[in-house]
């Protein structure tokens, strides 16, 4: 077990290097960031200086050691529009993205448990068609066009939340639930096709056979562990959330990272796209991480020698 | 010699079996999502002809001509016009194009890497297996979108630009999938007496792994173009997808969002568009999921 925690957590670490690494080719590979800000002002020493300044006068090698070396103290660089460093902007930005990620999650789950469960135990009927086709429009509806119709009625027509920016708890309304709608369609069909096969099982034929009530078999002996494949999912969740801030945050003006980063790539101020890249990245790693050591000392049928 | 002769007769009436099969499943196929497919393969290949108008045409005259059943709407702009007097309807027809081309070429290149790569990685050893699931696992840990994002406003917006980023996602979800199901078929009998015969690994992953993720592998790319024609709409709303002015769906809602208190139907069709193909698309791959590969309902 403890080799096996060992081996995923320099796996885990060898995984952020690939990504810090690839960042690095990309970011060097796609222009030199001193040419596109002094272009416009086409001055020799304007440019030298930004060079300088940027250390890309050095031999690549020598860039990529600096480059690591600030990795592995925690600095992200600055940025090149202003000076800023990376991690603060990040910082202030973070809890913007966090807590919206946070309410859409709750969001999710509080709609798809009840849905999902419900869906299973009346099969085939409106509680279960209605399940259905809200994990299939979650699923199939492009986030930024749902978050445009949702501000058209909540807040254009009916005037009931504010359309954009981080104002009150009422703002986080429409994002999070343009957020979550997508991911809470996963979890209902997961719950639902979970609940299914426990409800199949032996063991809940057992309770109801010994006379335990229906209520208690499906709330304790099937929805407990209809639950597994949904923790595994939450964690995949996150991705998806990382990838729906950037359009999110960009249709309600969200002051979040997704905002930022877009704002950067436009305004080509790379050392903070590469920082969100790097930040996220990491991110998604170790929360892989954290499941795959929970599942080991949770689950003992899960087998980790000799694979 | 006669031994490879039969096999190789066995092995593609094996697969003359499979493509009967799969075209006379298809009439029991979910109907709606099914017409709804087939109407967008024909505006994606003859939108030209089906098109009332032409999508690129600047009219000014016209510009924010309400939907026909609104008061000033007319039935020759059926869902009214643009900022530009452009019709709706037909920008609407023609932008399946760029959502149905770009979605299939990655599926084309991404997955047929993905199954390759899957295949080497579940059969090989575990050095090439480890390599190549870092890899993975790296590029799945990648923000899709920004990444995506930075690559295409970096090398320039076009078709091939968007087709390169997204395809080592594809592949990477691909390669993960098969990868699973190698491994596991990698045990059966049936590889273990070709392992015997003397039959060499790429015959064995062609000719007997093969065919048996071929299922999944079907069922995964269906549910899939569902993912990417959403991904492409949400990089070309961002201003990262295929060029102005040929029409591409999320452009068309990028569009219309800045009159969303005065022309709401510039933003409304054609995300309904995106909405009716990948639902469509994704209960026709959930119904071919439960048909071909009933063991992952959860996909």
């Amino acid at each position: 077990m403890l080799t096996y925690i060992g081996l995923r957590i320099f796996q885990a670490f060898l995984g952020l290097w690939f990504i810090a690494t690839l960042v690095f080719i990309l970011s060097r590979s796609i222009g030199d960031p001193a040419e596109i800000f002094t272009a416009r002002h086409g001055h020799v020493h304007a440019r030298e200086l930004m060079e300088e300044r940027l250390g890309l006068d050095k031999p690549l090698y020598h860039q990529y050691g600096i480059y690591v070396g600030q990795l592995l103290r925690g600095d992200l660089g600055k940025s090149v529009r202003n000076g800023i460093p990376i991690t603060k902007i990040l910082m202030e930005r973070l809890p913007a993205t966090f807590t919206l990620g946070l309410f859409a999650l709750g969001f999710a789950i509080a709609f798809s448990i009840p849905l999902g469960v419900l869906g299973a135990v009346y099969r085939d009927t409106p509680i279960d068609w209605f399940a259905k086709v809200m994990a299939f429009l979650g699923q199939a509806m492009p986030p930024f066009w749902l978050g445009i119709m949702l501000i058209i009625l909540f807040a254009v027509v009916w005037d009931l939340v504010p359309p954009a920016g981080k104002t009150g708890w009422t703002s986080y309304i429409l994002p999070g639930f343009t957020l979550g709608w997508g991911v809470m369609a996963g979890m209902v069909r997961l719950v639902r096709s979970s609940m299914l096969d426990v409800l199949d099982s032996d063991y809940v034929t057992m309770a109801r056979a010994k006379g335990v009530g229906e209520i208690m078999v499906v709330s304790k002996h099937a929805l407990r562990n209809a639950l597994i494949p949904v923790i595994t999912y939450s964690s995949l969740v996150l991705g998806a959330f990382m990838n729906g801030s950037v359009v999110v945050e960009q249709v309600f003006a969200w002051p979040g990272i997704g905002t930022v980063a877009v704002q950067s790539v436009v305004s080509r101020d790379f050392p903070i796209v590469q920082g969100v890249v790097i930040v996220f990245g990491a991110f998604f790693i170790f929360i892989n991480l954290f499941v795959d050591i929970l599942y080991a000392v949770i689950d003992p049928r899960i087998k980790y020698t000799g694979q | 010699m006669a031994s490879a002769t039969s096999t190789q007769i066995v092995m593609t009436n094996v697969w003359k079996l499979r493509l009967i099969a799969m075209f006379s499943g298809l009439k029991r196929a979910p109907k709606i999502p099914t017409v709804i497919l087939g109407i967008l393969l024909a505006f994606g290949l003859f939108g030209q002809w089906i098109a009332p108008h032409d999508p690129i045409t600047i009219d000014l005259a016209k510009s924010f001509t309400p939907p026909a059943w609104h008061e000033g709407g007319s039935i020759s702009n059926l869902l009214g016009t643009d900022k530009l007097g452009r019709d709706i309807l037909s920008r609407v027809i023609i932008g399946s194009r760029v959502s149905l081309a770009l979605s299939l070429t990655i599926i084309a290149l991404g997955g047929g890497v993905g199954v390759i790569l899957g295949l080497v990685s579940g059969y090989s050893g575990r050095k090439v297996d480890s390599l190549i699931q870092r890899g993975v696992e790296v590029i799945l840990a990648m923000p899709t979108i920004l990444v995506a994002l930075v690559f295409v406003f970096t090398v320039g917006r076009s078709f091939e630009s968007v087709m390169f980023i997204l395809s080592p996602f594809l592949a990477a979800r691909f390669t993960r999938i098969v990868r699973g199901e190698t491994l596991s078929i990698r045990e059966r009998d049936f590889v273990a007496v070709a392992k015997v015969i003397g039959t060499p690994a790429w015959m064995i992953l062609l000719r007997h792994i093969l065919p048996n993720v071929f299922n999944t592998v079907i069922v995964l790319a269906t549910l899939e173009v569902g993912h990417l024609i959403l991904l492409e709409a949400s990089l070309s709303f961002l201003g990262v997808g295929v060029p102005p002015p040929h029409p591409a769906w999320g452009l068309m809602v990028a569009g219309g969002r800045e009159f969303i208190s005065s022309a709401y139907w510039i933003a409304l069709f054609p995300g309904l568009a995106i909405l009716f193909a990948v639902l469509s698309i994704n209960l026709f791959g959930d119904w071919l999921r439960d048909t071909l590969d009933p063991r992952r309902r959860q996909l």
